[in-house]
């Protein structure tokens, strides 16, 4: 069953002459479960479609269904809820609440939903983000690579079922990439949660079941990159990405 | 951590230095109207204590009632004491004297006497019916001490009494004169000597209640259980309206005024923390952004920075009220110990519930008022602002800047000011306010001014004046008292009333002629409103008028006295008597326009070593028919409130101040946060940090000039019609342009939004350039 579904959606900025259609007519489904990348040039419409998909903004035209509701039909308040309960948010700057410790920032969300937190299953997220010796550091006292792990420990906290991610290895090295990558991985296939990916890291991209190009607003499958490199190496034109 | 507000603590913790303003702005809001209402309420204990002390402490009087309902009114549970007294000749025109002076004669019980009036100041009440209390006057009138005997003389005959003591139920009455003075004997005595003048008495019963708010509910009580008639109670108003019980209406005006205080200090608050929040939000746009993205609703938003206010409420509040109380104690010291008179029974280290209560409130209620918005304007933030760092605080910009101001940073200055037309007008609207708030406070001086005649430079400190202003000081007695040691300057002046007049306005008969001699018109200078006084001196035909609403009589009159001519030619502020058709001539013109010679009132200013010897020296050359009045308490007390008055509305113009220059500073750190990002771009491509200052400085000067001329175009207009409807009209005084006030407003405005720049511009240019770029 798809997980998510985005149906003919259209964004467009300002109007008249100043007019610019940021997303064109795009269509996709994404099943439970997978790991999709997201890449395109800057400007070329991934961010508008990563906050499309997270309900951060409305398209012009258009549905986008998670788990098989239509959420631009929601009203503003069940919108957040829905949104706190679903979807985990992870972001190129961490945006960690730097006067927090590092369980604190990791339970936040729950509380946002007035739940206690489970501790089984902190420990147990503190363990795989191998955080455990960190859990009572503050940001600060931390590295680019752990704070990132935070920020995936704080978006997989919910039990969302849809992880969204815009470039959250932008700021790291490749080691530390790497590793956020397989962690976040890791857990989503533990915890059965779709992951979408915004990244300029083809490396990364390779990794993923599945790659979306997004060029001028309009959205093009690239197929499954890892299984068939010879595939994606005779699609490399399409993607003219930045690549490291 | 067990809520998602528990992080509201955690925060402020961290974020201690950013809070700092928000914090500083709640503790002046907390202190001001803690000081306030803690003075105010002193004051009034103060008030209390010199009313009893003046009025007594019973709360209402029971005309024509008999001693049975009297009593049965004792027996209430509420009323804890009853007293009775009656006068007779209390405006001495029977011939009953004391010794040689004029006496007026009271009846009354001990209780009256120590209790409610308050009444006795030295000795005792009369113990039995040979003994009398006079008013303390006596002392210097009658040249009596405690035990002598004074003979009291009636039309049925003389009797010698003892005096037992010395006191007052009205103190202010018959301090400082030596005309007539008050003898107090026991009821029976009264009433014996009553019976023998054949006069019916009918004494006035007085009560007193536990509290005026008993007294108040009781009044409609008592008198539907004794049917008694419309009138025959009245309330101690003095009493009632300190206690706020009073019906009175200048009473109900003055708490009036301290609720509009509360409230100007309440939306002052409001203006300067809800400034204070919003420059928080706003430099943490990205931060509610991003809790909107982890799951966070808009109404979690709003409590989560109403409960951030609140926060600071916690550390705020308690040291509002600390500083408040203790600057509470220090201005009762001031004014009980350095300024005295009518301040020396202000309690000094007292806690005023309702300046902590007030300061609490207005901590509480300010803050949820100021957070209201920024609160609402931060559960707006949208999510994407945590993905994308797009702050939204800048409007999109619709047009370019045109102006051309020589250099670019002075341009781009200017255009940030007036790019946004919605903040242009605020904070034009902010500047103009405490310029209007400036212009129509300072007027409360003049008024002040205006009120207390006592002020004037010819003000007396002794004064002779004939019984009903009749002609009877010859002028050879104002030489006599010059001549006293002690006296500094001696002045006199004719009063007629209602002498026959032709006029060539019509609707006058009659007018009312005072004269000046030449020390008198010589200080009216100061007091003229149109016309030259110059033409007055002398035998003239000349003469002047005091302008102001009652007196029809205008400048360019002419008048026909006794069938002489003269002319309106000068018009002063006030006048000795009262105003209504008043004509002010010199000494010859009212001798030649009337015949008479001699003064109504000789007017005395003494030097600082006069002594008891001057005062009984002036006063034996009084003779029974004239009033001696010792006004120099007056003219203190006057003095004293009047530099109570100039400190209250200095003290207001410096908090008006105190604000605008917080609103300023706040506004101009505020604007300087939001552009961070688009100033580290101008620095990246080479502004330096002098360019940076001047840029900052063109936009707070903007705003300066654009609120000064919005402030002084609706302030000045404004000051003019509150002094023509305040001071001319009552006071007689001409408008001119205020412009020492003006001159103070622009160097203040100036001062504070140099100080403004100061602050923003150095943390910009201490910020590293990436910083700046990549700040929100």
């Amino acid at each position: 069953m798809d997980l998510l579904e985005v149906h003919s959606i259209s964004k467009t900025y300002g109007n008249g002459e100043t007019a610019v259609q940021a997303l064109k007519r795009v269509s996709f489904s994404v099943p439970k479960g997978e790991y999709v990348a997201i890449v395109g040039e800057s400007g070329s419409g991934k961010s508008t479609l990563l906050n499309m998909l997270g309900a951060l903004d409305t398209p012009t035209s258009g549905k986008v269904l998670i788990d098989g509701k239509d959420i631009f039909s929601m009203k503003d308040s069940k919108l957040t809820i829905f949104r706190r309960r679903n979807i985990g948010f992870i972001f190129q700057a961490f945006n960690l609440i730097p006067e927090l410790t590092v369980e604190q920032n990791m339970i936040f969300p729950v509380l946002l939903d007035y739940q206690k937190p489970n501790r089984k299953y902190l420990e147990e997220l503190l363990d795989v983000l191998n955080l455990k010796e960190r859990r009572n550091h503050l940001p600060s006292q931390l590295s680019g690579g752990q704070q990132q792990r935070v920020a995936i420990g704080r978006a997989l906290i919910t039990r969302p079922s849809l992880i969204l991610a815009d470039e959250p290895t932008g700021n790291l090295d490749s080691q530390n990439s790497s590793e956020v990558i397989a962690l976040l991985k890791e857990a989503s296939r533990k915890y059965e949660q779709t992951i979408i990916m915004i990244t300029h890291n083809r490396r990364i991209a390779q990794n993923a079941d599945r790659v979306l190009n997004v060029s001028d607003g309009v959205v093009t499958d690239l197929g499954r990159a890892q299984d068939e490199l010879g595939t994606y190496v005779l699609r490399r034109e399409e993607w003219k990405g930045d690549s490291e | 951590m067990r809520s998602y507000l528990s992080l509201v603590p955690i925060s402020a913790k961290v974020r201690r230095r950013q809070n700092r303003m928000t914090l500083l702005c709640i503790i002046i809001s907390v202190f001001l109207v803690t000081a306030i209402f803690s003075v105010a309420q002193m004051s009034i204990w103060a008030e209390k204590v010199t009313m009893q002390e003046k009025h007594g402490s019973w709360h209402i009087q029971l005309e024509n009632i008999s001693q049975d309902t009297a009593k049965d009114i004792r027996l209430r549970s509420d009323v804890t004491a009853i007293g009775w007294s009656e006068v007779f000749n209390s405006d001495a025109e029977q011939p009953y004297y004391i010794n040689e002076k004029k006496a007026a004669l009271y009846g009354s019980d001990e209780t009256y006497i120590v209790r409610l009036a308050n009444a006795l100041e030295e000795g005792n009440f009369p113990q039995n019916d040979n003994e009398v209390m006079l008013s303390a006057n006596a002392k210097l009138a009658l040249d009596v001490q405690i035990g002598d005997n004074v003979t009291l003389h009636t039309p049925a005959g003389d009797a010698d009494v003892t005096v037992s003591g010395f006191g007052s139920d009205d103190k202010k009455y018959y301090q400082g004169q030596t005309y007539m003075v008050a003898v107090y004997m026991t009821q029976p005595a009264f009433n014996g000597l009553m019976d023998k003048n054949g006069i019916t008495g009918n004494p006035t019963c007085y009560v007193q209640f536990q509290d005026a708010a008993k007294a108040s509910k009781a009044i409609s009580e008592i008198s539907r259980q004794y049917d008694l008639p419309e009138g025959s109670i009245s309330e101690n108003t003095a009493i009632m309206g300190v206690s706020g019980q009073s019906s009175n209406e200048s009473m109900k005006n003055i708490y009036g005024m301290a609720a509009v205080l509360f409230v100007l200090v309440l939306l002052a608050g409001v203006l300067m923390i809800s400034g204070s929040l919003n420059s928080n939000v706003t430099q943490r746009t990205k931060f509610f952004g991003m809790m909107r993205c982890i799951g966070a609703s808009r109404q979690q938003i709003i409590r989560f920075v109403r409960l951030e206010a609140l926060n600071w409420c916690k550390t705020a509040v308690p040291i509002g009220l600390i500083l408040g109380t203790t600057i509470s104690w220090g201005i009762c010291v001031v004014l009980r110990y350095v300024i005295g008179g009518e301040f020396t029974t202000m309690p000094v280290f007292k806690i005023s519930p309702i300046g902590l209560i007030s300061g609490v409130a207005v901590g509480i209620v300010t803050v949820l008022l100021a957070a209201q918005s920024p609160a609402k304007r931060a559960a707006k933030v949208s999510p994407m602002s945590a993905v994308s760092g797009n702050t939204e605080t800048v409007s999109s910009v619709k047009h370019g800047s045109k102006r051309s101001l020589g250099r670019i940073e002075r341009t781009l200055g200017v255009h940030h000011a007036t790019a946004s037309g919605k903040n242009w007008f605020l904070m034009t609207a902010s500047f103009a306010l405490s310029i209007i708030l400036f212009l129509c406070f300072s007027l409360g001086m003049d008024f002040a001014q205006g009120l207390m005649p006592t002020l004037k430079s010819w003000q007396p400190d002794i004064t002779l004046n004939g019984y009903r202003n009749a002609l009877v000081l010859e002028q050879n007695l104002k030489e006599e008292i010059k001549g006293i040691s002690g006296v500094k300057q001696v002045f006199g002046s004719s009063y007629m009333d209602s002498v026959s007049a032709v006029s060539s306005r019509e609707g006058i008969d009659h007018i009312n002629l005072e004269s000046y001699d030449d020390f008198l018109l010589e200080r009216a200078k100061e007091d003229v409103v149109q016309g030259d006084l110059s033409d007055i001196t002398g035998d003239s035909g000349k003469v002047m008028t005091v302008r102001n609403k009652d007196n029809p009589l205008k400048v360019g009159d002419t008048l026909q006295i006794a069938g002489k001519e003269v002319e309106i030619t000068c018009a002063v502020s006030s006048g000795i008597f009262p105003s209504e058709m008043l004509v002010i001539c010199s000494q010859e013109t009212f001798e030649r326009l009337t015949g008479e010679q001699n003064y109504t009132m000789i007017g005395v200013q003494l030097n600082e070593d006069a002594d008891d010897e001057t005062m009984q020296n002036i006063s034996n050359l009084a003779d029974s028919d004239v009033i001696f009045m010792d006004s120099r308490e007056l003219n203190r007390d006057s003095n004293l409130t009047y530099l109570a008055i100039k400190a209250l509305v200095y003290g207001f113009l410096a908090i008006i101040g105190l604000i605008t220059m917080f609103y300023i500073i706040n506004s101009i750190s505020i604007s300087v946060s939001v552009r961070t990002k688009q100033y580290g771009a101008m620095r990246a491509v080479g502004m330096d940090g002098r360019q940076l200052t001047q840029m900052i400085f063109a936009e707070a000067f903007t705003y300066a000039i654009s609120g000064l001329v919005a402030g002084c175009v609706i302030g000045l207009p404004l000051h003019y019609f509150l002094y023509d409807r305040l001071i001319t009209q009552y006071f007689g005084k001409i408008w001119h342009l205020p412009a020492a006030m003006l001159s103070v407003i622009i160097v203040f405005v100036a001062a504070c939004a140099s100080v403004a720049v100061y602050a923003p511009a150095k943390r910009i240019r201490n910020m590293a350039i990436t910083d700046t770029i990549n700040e929100l």
